[in-house]
């Protein structure tokens, strides 16, 4: 799966999570370039990618995570060793 | 199965923890409210109401707006976790992250004598709270 691919599925998670049709992500997006992505509504993004692709992140992962790129890197590999 | 985990406190955000405190001495009697925990690295205060045999509510009050409880308390939200000590926290911890809890930090609390306490994420999005015994 290709990153872009990655991308807009993320995009589509997030929208749905966060019920905000509006949100357009990039790989230079992050939490808070977008309203309502705080500490809070993030652990049920992670969850919901989770869910979505079938991987698991470690709290450490999660902890790391600075952008949406970073992010698609981490779903990208651990999709691909799956 | 984490057979270690006893019940000690639910946590309940409150705007005002003295306002709080007069209310519930009023349902479980004064000799049941613990003293006014500040607690620093969470930039709260917290007080316990004994409401039966290791059982509490534990009031949270935010002291500064970076406070994380200062965000849930502007959502509405009240009660926010489930405490429970355990015998060793670094075991449960990852016991619990094996079944997919996210830890979301670890710190020493002056409410319970500087022991080591962590705030996780449940599968679900909920948050728990350890305390070693």
């Amino acid at each position: 799966m290709q990153n872009s691919d990655i991308l807009k599925q993320v995009n589509n998670i997030i929208i749905e999570v966060l019920d905000n049709d509006n949100i357009v992500l990039s790989e230079k997006t992050t939490a808070d370039d977008v309203e309502e992505w705080d500490s809070l509504t993030n652990i049920h993004i992670i969850f919901a990618i989770e869910k979505h692709f079938s991987i698991k992140f470690t709290s450490k992962e999660m902890q790391d995570i600075k952008n949406v790129g970073e992010l698609i890197d981490h779903i990208s590999k651990k999709y691909r060793s799956k | 199965m984490i057979n270690d985990l006893e019940f000690h406190h639910i946590g309940l955000i409150v705007r005002d923890i003295n306002d709080a405190i007069e209310h519930y001495c009023k349902l479980f009697g004064k000799e049941n409210v613990s003293e006014v925990y500040s607690l620093e690295s969470q930039k709260i205060k917290e007080c316990f109401i004994r409401n039966g045999e290791n059982s509490y509510i534990g009031l949270v009050s935010p002291v500064d707006k970076d406070s994380i409880i200062y965000a849930l308390m502007k959502k509405g939200i009240t009660y926010y976790h489930i405490a429970y000590k355990v015998l060793s926290l670094k075991m449960t911890i990852l016991k619990m992250e094996e079944l997919n809890y996210k830890l979301i930090s670890v710190f020493s609390s002056e409410a319970f004598k500087n022991k080591e306490c962590a705030f996780l994420y449940t599968p679900e999005g909920a948050i728990v709270e350890l305390i070693e015994k």
